[in-house]
């Protein structure tokens, strides 16, 4: 059976659910549906699940009425407890879900995946990309930004190989730019 | 005087033989590897069965209760890696027991002594591996097979980790190293970050897995936060530090 590297950005979709990730829940609900069925095994990475507890902070943080109730000095405290709760929830789900296996890495040392990551960041390419309306608030905003591989992006690529994955699903168009780079083959890329 | 049998003696020769015993499973251990090497030819214990963690023996059990008991030997609680376990110790009274009875059997003794000194700085994965691989038979109902893999693993890879088990020329079985028995649901040998995660969260053990989980993760956020649209893309690249 394949394994295939989820990246972080699939679980969160699928976590967000179908009325509020409108764009991407349905391509995430249906690779959710192949692990399910066997389709192949879907790898979860101890870096993605760092990015899990991240986007929680950041998503609960960003309730500014729910914060306003709030005491300032209890606020820090609030976001951590709150997103915990959440993460604690859906870790014991992706334990518990099947053809799901964790990874934390195997064989690279740190330096072969600073090099390789050096390698990687300069040769890759991103995109221009203009934009009409804020991306958060979705108010209008003109605005435009270099959209380009990041260095989390790099690691999860490095990282997919390093535990001889056959592929890397993503949601996220910067991966592009690395697609078929030396230092990540014979892992194969798949932006949905 | 209190009495106790020669198989007894050989028990709290045992733990008198090194400073002290570092928790149950390697008392277990070390009491299979004497039985099994050292005390052939003596009154020993032998009721081994496969447990959770390999070879153990009820008897050896009771036997220790008896001992604490008795104030033969002290049992502290102390905590190491985050465990708390037991440590025995021979007491004062417990040593003056058995000083006859060593010195009757000094030859077998210090065979003991060297088997039980060999162990004592070295971590209980080497020990538990060691009886693993030795005795096979007693890991049908092992709970940790895939710490004895990584260790045999490690081994494999490097050379200066490997030694040879004093005292004994029985051949290690190392089938358990390529074994593709399934120690419980989880097929994909993860299960150390598996029981570090559920560790984590909370679980004092690694969940089972379910058959309608993957249900449960969908929407599990969304009445979490009054946003009306989260972009999963863009949260992950903010977190990742594109903004």
């Amino acid at each position: 059976m394949k394994k295939i590297y989820i990246d972080t950005n699939i679980i969160i979709a699928y976590a967000v659910g179908p009325t509020k990730e409108k764009i991407q829940y349905p391509k995430a609900e249906k690779i959710f549906k192949q692990i399910e069925d066997g389709e192949f095994i879907g790898v979860v990475s101890t870096l993605t699940l760092t990015e899990i507890i991240g986007v929680l902070r950041t998503l609960i943080g960003r309730e500014r009425e729910k914060m306003l109730t709030i005491k300032e000095h209890d606020q820090n405290e609030h976001v951590r407890h709150e997103a915990k709760k959440i993460y604690d929830e859906i870790i014991k789900i992706l334990l518990t879900m099947n053809n799901i296996k964790f990874e934390e890495g195997k064989m690279s040392n740190f330096q072969t995946i600073l090099s390789d990551g050096f390698e990687l960041i300069s040769g890759s390419t991103g995109f221009q990309k203009f934009h009409s309306t804020c991306g958060i608030c979705r108010q209008a905003y003109k605005s435009s930004n270099y959209k380009q591989i990041l260095v989390a992006d790099i690691l999860h690529a490095l990282l997919a190989k390093d535990t001889g994955c056959d592929e890397l699903l993503t949601f996220d168009g910067g991966f592009r730019g690395i697609i078929g780079h030396e230092k990540i083959e014979p892992l194969t890329i798949c932006v949905k | 005087m209190m009495e106790l049998t020669e198989r007894s003696l050989w028990l709290l020769a045992l733990i008198e033989s090194s400073p002290y015993v570092n928790g149950n499973t390697r008392l277990q251990k070390y009491a299979l590897l004497s039985t099994k090497i050292v005390l052939e030819n003596e009154e020993k214990y032998e009721d081994w069965e496969p447990n959770d963690f390999g070879g153990f023996s009820r008897q050896v059990g009771l036997e220790i209760q008896y001992f604490t008991k008795n104030e033969l030997i002290e049992q502290d609680t102390v905590n190491s890696s985050g465990q708390e376990h037991h440590r025995y110790s021979i007491t004062k009274k417990g040593r003056e027991l058995i000083k006859e009875f060593i010195n009757s059997k000094r030859e077998t003794y210090d065979k003991l002594k060297t088997i039980t000194n060999f162990y004592f700085k070295r971590p209980l994965n080497d020990l538990l591996t060691d009886t693993y691989t030795l005795y096979p038979e007693y890991t049908s109902n092992s709970k940790i097979k895939h710490i004895v893999r990584q260790t045999l693993l490690k081994r494999t890879l490097h050379p200066n980790l490997q030694y040879v088990v004093p005292f004994t020329t029985k051949q290690p079985d190392l089938s358990i190293i390529s074994s593709t028995e399934h120690v419980n649901a989880f097929q994909f040998q993860d299960e150390r970050i598996r029981e570090k995660l559920s560790a984590m969260i909370g679980l004092k053990s690694i969940p089972k897995i379910e058959s309608n989980s993957v249900k449960k993760l969908s929407g599990i956020l969304e009445n979490r936060i009054t946003e009306n649209e989260v972009d999963a893309i863009e949260i992950v690249s903010s977190v990742r530090g594109h903004i």
